[in-house]
């Protein structure tokens, strides 16, 4: 069976590109609610608010990692799509397996665990909320 | 190694060594999935993240335009649970994450996305509510 080229090497192309979307949106979330404040007045929320986009653009920073991490193997997926053109499925499915055995052995610097900035994306959410209540309370008690 | 082509197996290889890949939770145990898995998992939970996103840019909105325009103050009391339930849903995100990918290397069958029901349930109770206090403001005019 052939199967549509590039199977693998989209795979990690998708899931970066997935990445970068997510840290896009975690980012510009906050922005509306600055402006928000400063035109209610309401400085402390304003300052507030600023070191929270910091905090959230250093968070999404840790998702720069995964993408390079994803964007890394894309490259080696494709050498090996060459190759798997003349193959047969099941030399190509252990090919696959044997590219993700790799993956495992790198140093412990480099993240391979999504883990760690999913847990930072989802603090990000949290502090925009934090924020975002502030302001409502702000606004309904003005 | 695979007797018919020569080649080594997958299940030739001893397992890698997990101690660097968080959390333990989930890498400490099993055997590694196909990649292809693994990777639509992470991908799910991302769109599951953006969802999350979404409803707290939502929330924002709402609390920006009712600072902005003069809409009534519950509409940024509103827009407030918009986003605490965008920031739940994040942290739900994460942890089904998880659960997912521990399925996957222990080969089980994998979890019913019940916050999908939720996530259902919670959009119709607020939109129910906002048409509700927007009926009630109109009625008071």
């Amino acid at each position: 069976m052939t199967l549509g080229p590039g199977r693998d090497g989209l795979q990690h192309e998708r899931t970066a590109l997935a990445w970068q979307r997510t840290a896009v949106t975690a980012v510009v979330v906050l922005l509306p609610l600055l402006l928000v404040d400063a035109r209610l007045g309401a400085w402390p929320l304003v300052v507030l608010g600023s070191l929270s986009t910091l905090v959230a653009v250093g968070l999404v920073g840790r998702t720069f990692p995964r993408i390079r991490h994803l964007h890394g193997h894309h490259g080696r997926h494709e050498r090996h799509r060459g190759l798997a053109r003349h193959d047969r499925q099941d030399r190509h499915d252990r090919q696959d397996r044997h590219d993700w055995h790799d993956r495992q052995d790198q140093p412990a610097g480099e993240p391979s665990s999504p883990w760690p900035p999913m847990r930072a994306v989802a603090l990000v959410a949290t502090l925009t909320t934090a924020e975002a209540v502030a302001t409502a309370l702000t606004v309904a008690l003005s | 190694m695979d007797g018919l082509t020569g080649e080594a197996g997958p299940g030739d290889r001893p397992e890698p060594p997990t101690q660097h890949r968080r959390p333990l939770s989930v890498y400490g145990h099993g055997e590694e999935p196909d990649p292809r898995f693994s990777l639509a998992n992470e991908r799910t939970a991302l769109a599951w993240m953006r969802t999350a996103l979404a409803l707290v840019g939502g929330g924002v909105a709402l609390i920006s335009v009712g600072s902005l325009a003069t809409l009534p103050k519950w509409s940024a009391l509103i827009g407030a649970a918009v986003c605490v339930g965008g920031a739940l849903l994040a942290w739900r995100a994460v942890t089904g994450w998880a659960r997912v990918e521990r399925a996957l290397r222990h080969s089980q069958r994998l979890p019913a996305p019940r916050a999908l029901a939720w996530l259902a349930g919670g959009v119709i109770l607020l939109a129910m509510l906002t048409l509700v206090l927007t009926i009630l403001q109109l009625l008071r005019r």
